[in-house]
């Protein structure tokens, strides 16, 4: 029973931890780690399953936290972007293969530049589809700065989106 | 969605005021065509988000972690063999009867054909072709003679030439089945 359940309710939350974790750490083979030793705690305790009021929000705060003693133990706050880049973009940016377009660099700078915590509101939010209440509990804040780091974080988005299309309405012709 | 209710939308969407299921109706709104030129500025946002979400650790990741904890594996997607599909099958199965059939009547034929043409133009060399003309045989007869196609030849040459020919005939009637064959499994 446990079995089919963690194969049910858990198993399929993988990605979203390992996007998470990759958002953290920057290094896909570390992310990959951190996702297994996280779902290795959750089969350790799977007594205490029904008492979870969210089992996504569980196993994401259970990511995050791996992640945050990872990047303690590692001491990295530098190492950025180079990985994720990589795992992206293998050969440049796909979505600019796509469209065609800068804006979706500079949506992505964008969001890079953002405080940590308004970039993990909007990446749970937006990448993970996780509830306000969800999101403060993985990220352990109240509601209230839930949705102010979220309005802020996507008003930065709106406001390079603008300037830039602002930017192309002026350019001489 | 009406571009009037996508507006009053992201005013709550930039305040951080709509719901999931309201994102969701953004989301597809800016994903199908045609968006509103005016619109069109925000569709990257909903873009770059929806390709974002699509990262991942690739195939056999949760295979992986079922392996570590020491728990049964899922079973992959089985790349099932052309030939094991049903429906190629069918059409393999199909193809093959209708070539034996085919293969068949040719092989057949030749060998049979001479005594058919007895009762109008006997072919020389040929035995129950000679022995027709000479009794003027019953129907009956015709129909013996035409399934007994040992012994048909007296001349061993002959029997070669006409063999060689029902085997040419057949070879390429073999070949333009495995040509069609081939059509299909592609």
């Amino acid at each position: 029973m446990s079995v089919e359940t963690f194969k049910q309710h858990v198993l399929p939350l993988k990605d979203k931890l390992f996007r998470f974790a990759l958002h953290l750490l920057q290094n896909v083979q570390e992310a990959e780690d951190a996702v297994q030793d996280v779902m290795a705690g959750i089969w350790a305790k799977r007594a205490e399953w029904p008492q979870w009021n969210s089992i996504p929000a569980y196993c994401m705060t259970a990511t995050r936290n791996n992640c945050l003693d990872r990047l303690r133990r590692r001491r990295i706050n530098a190492v950025r972007a180079e990985t994720a880049i990589q795992l992206k973009n293998p050969d440049g940016d796909p979505y600019e293969q796509v469209t065609g377009k800068e804006m979706i660099t500079r949506i992505r700078q964008c969001m890079e530049a953002l405080p940590p915590n308004q970039q993990q509101v909007v990446r749970l939010r937006e990448m993970e589809g996780f509830s306000y209440n969800e999101i403060a509990q993985v990220l352990d804040m109240t509601l209230e700065q839930v949705k102010v780091n979220l309005h802020r974080g996507r008003n930065a988005i709106k406001k390079t989106i603008t300037k830039e299309e602002e930017a192309q309405w002026r350019k001489p012709k | 969605m009406e571009k009037a209710q996508v507006i009053i939308l992201l005013e709550k969407y930039w305040q951080a005021e709509t719901t999931i299921a309201e994102e969701q109706a953004l989301a597809s709104y800016f994903r199908e065509d045609p968006v509103d030129p005016e619109l069109e500025v925000y569709r990257d946002v909903f873009f770059y988000f929806r390709e974002e979400a699509k990262v991942s650790a690739g195939p056999g990741f949760g295979n992986r972690i079922l392996q570590r904890l020491g728990l049964p594996l899922e079973e992959e997607t089985p790349v099932v063999p052309i030939f094991r599909q049903p429906f190629r099958l069918g059409v393999v199965g199909a193809a093959a009867a209708i070539l034996l059939v085919v293969a068949g009547l040719f092989l057949l034929r030749p060998l049979g054909q001479p005594t058919m043409l007895a009762d109008n133009q006997p072919a020389a060399g040929h035995r129950d072709t000679q022995a027709a003309t000479r009794t003027q045989p019953t129907q009956e007869a015709h129909a013996v003679a035409s399934t007994r196609i040992a012994d048909t030849y007296d001349d061993p040459e002959q029997a070669l030439a006409a063999v060689r020919r029902a085997l040419l005939v057949a070879s390429r009637n073999l070949n333009q089945g495995r040509r069609e064959i081939t059509g299909t499994s592609k």
